[in-house]
């Protein structure tokens, strides 16, 4: 009768360890930001920023003011306005896919909106370049590709910006010119 | 009715230690957080104010149409001066300036100029960068660019790393 | 005790070791470097690097940095993959370099930033961040005292690799036990 206890009273205490083990939240739950979601051309307000995304496409080769951008892979080119919700702040542009974080390229200089500040009430119009894999739109995260806007740095538990994207969705451009970052209207 | 009554301390007990034990859980991080977030110290205009060793007072505050004075797209120029007498210096002070406004229903910050970006010139005679390291009066006076039509009663807003949590706020 | 109740407890104990992470560092490595012909890349766990070439130059492919006196520019360029799932600087930091060379950069070594600049190929950018999944051609560009090296050497640059392992004191990858993979010779080019 002990026996017949013990051991699947064993088993189960073993199954309880890989259901503790596998439930518990990692640093990724306990630290994710706080997105504020939205969609091409809303205004989206965060705590720190307020931002409209205008248009997302993914082109061969981009211009963006004097600085000629070429890449093994393909550049997801953003159109966004964004200001500062309460005071001066970096912005920073990256995009995930299949949880693989993709920066917004600094290699534009000052031309993309993502490479200064930004100061509160004072929109800015221009684009920002995440450089993706050439092969991105096959990848199975493809279709829920995130676009984040936050500002940069130690984004745990910080208020950030996000976009769903379905890259499948969007045509591919052999090239595209765009205006350095502007002042623009929110 | 009778488990109820049976338990009746036990329950009482748990209305009291649940909302005592959260309460306890925010002594190690959450009271020192609020404490040490900027305390705002209202002064008027004229008043004179002594924070981080000098005596202060905000002696002129003007919000100027950024239009006629060429000031970049859709911002107007805020002009502060303030006077400064530091009769207690303290050396290695951080000293921070801005212009605070909760005109959008909510506080919004600006951060001053460091190279004028409209027509509106600081006479040479005013100090530009605020200072507690060293004893003397000063007057100082800077500029900052503010969304057009949208602040028209701003906040001067004065911190000193020797000062925080204090912050003085002058209008 | 019966072979079978030994058996049954090893297997019993290395089935709970799994959700504790017991089995999580246990690695094989090889004691003999092998070598990797120029120009063929080795994959490790944060990049997949190919050296293309190395030469020595007193013009530094910037255009306009001059070698102070008795140094001169060693120039290695390699085509770089990012394998991870966030952007990497193409060399890393201190302890785990994307490669080695002899005498100037090693592990676990201090090597001082200004002592090297890196430039992608593609647009002359400076200090580039390699994309993950995206392949590029990056410069580095050391400086090295006159004499350290010799147009016609060969060199054995070590390409490296090192466990990915989450960080405790900071957020994000820590690379535990870096070391060498495989070893490039590469004769060093004279390019004046």
């Amino acid at each position: 009768m002990r026996t017949a206890v013990a051991v699947p009273a064993g088993l189960g205490l073993i199954a309880l360890a890989f259901g503790v083990a596998f439930s518990t939240p990692g640093d990724a739950q306990v630290e994710a930001s706080f997105a504020v979601t939205g969609g091409l051309g809303e205004q989206i307000v965060s705590e720190h920023l307020v931002a409209t995304v205008d248009e997302v496409g993914l082109v061969r080769e981009v211009e963006v003011g004097f600085w000629r951008g070429t890449t093994a892979g393909i550049w997801l080119l953003i159109d966004a306005t964004i200001d500062a919700r309460v005071e001066r702040t970096t912005v920073d542009v990256e995009v995930y896919v299949d949880g693989v974080r993709y920066s917004g390229t600094d290699r534009a200089g000052s031309a993309t909106i993502d490479a200064g500040v930004v100061d509160a009430g004072f929109p800015l119009t221009g684009s920002a370049l995440v450089e993706l894999p050439a092969d991105v739109t096959e990848l199975p995260g493809a279709r829920t590709a995130v676009l984040r806007i936050g500002t940069g740095g130690d984004q745990r538990l910080d208020s950030v910006i996000e976009l769903v994207i379905d890259l499948t969705a969007l045509e591919v451009r052999d090239s595209a010119e765009r205006e350095s970052v502007r002042d623009g209207v929110s | 009715m009778t488990w109820l009554r049976r338990n009746r301390w036990f329950l009482v007990a748990l209305v009291v230690l649940i909302p005592g034990a959260f309460v306890v859980s925010l002594i190690p991080r959450w009271f020192p957080y609020q404490g040490a977030q900027p305390q705002p110290d209202a002064v008027a205009l004229g008043e004179t104010a002594t924070y981080s060793g000098a005596e202060i007072t905000l002696t002129g505050l003007e919000v100027l149409d950024g239009g006629p004075l060429n000031a970049p797209a859709n911002a107007d120029v805020v002009v502060a001066t303030i006077a400064f007498d530091v009769v207690d210096p303290r050396d290695g002070a951080y000293c921070e300036i801005t212009v605070v406004s909760d005109e959008a229903g909510y506080e919004r910050r600006w951060e001053s100029e460091t190279v004028s970006d409209s027509d509106y010139e600081i006479p040479d005679r005013f100090a530009q960068t605020c200072t507690f390291a060293e004893r003397g009066a000063y007057d100082l006076q800077l500029t900052f660019l503010v969304p057009h039509g949208q602040v028209e009663d701003p906040a001067v807003q004065i911190s000193s790393s020797a000062g925080l949590p204090r912050v003085l706020r002058l209008s | 005790m019966p072979p079978l109740v030994i058996v049954g407890v090893a297997a019993v104990g290395g089935l709970i070791a799994i959700p504790l992470g017991g089995w999580d560092t246990v690695q094989l490595q090889s004691r003999v470097l092998p070598e990797q012909p120029i120009g063929q890349p080795y994959t490790g766990h944060r990049l997949s690097t190919a050296i293309d070439d190395v030469y020595l130059t007193d013009e530094h492919p910037d255009g306009y940095t001059e070698p102070d006196p008795g140094t001169r520019f060693l120039v290695v360029i390699a085509t770089m993959e990012n394998v991870t799932d966030e952007p990497q600087e193409p060399l890393g930091s201190k302890g785990f370099y994307a490669f080695t060379i002899p005498g100037l950069l090693e592990l676990d070594r201090e090597f001082l930033i200004s002592d090297y600049s890196t430039r992608l190929m593609r647009d002359d950018s400076n200090g580039p961040s390699l994309t993950p999944g995206v392949p590029d051609t990056v410069q580095f560009v050391f400086v090295v005292d006159d004499g350290l090296f010799a147009a016609g050497d060969e060199v054995r640059i070590g390409l490296t690799d090192a466990t990915p392992e989450s960080a405790d004191l900071y957020s994000g990858t820590r690379w535990a036990r870096p070391y060498v993979a495989v070893e490039v010779p590469a004769v060093i080019r004279d390019q004046s």
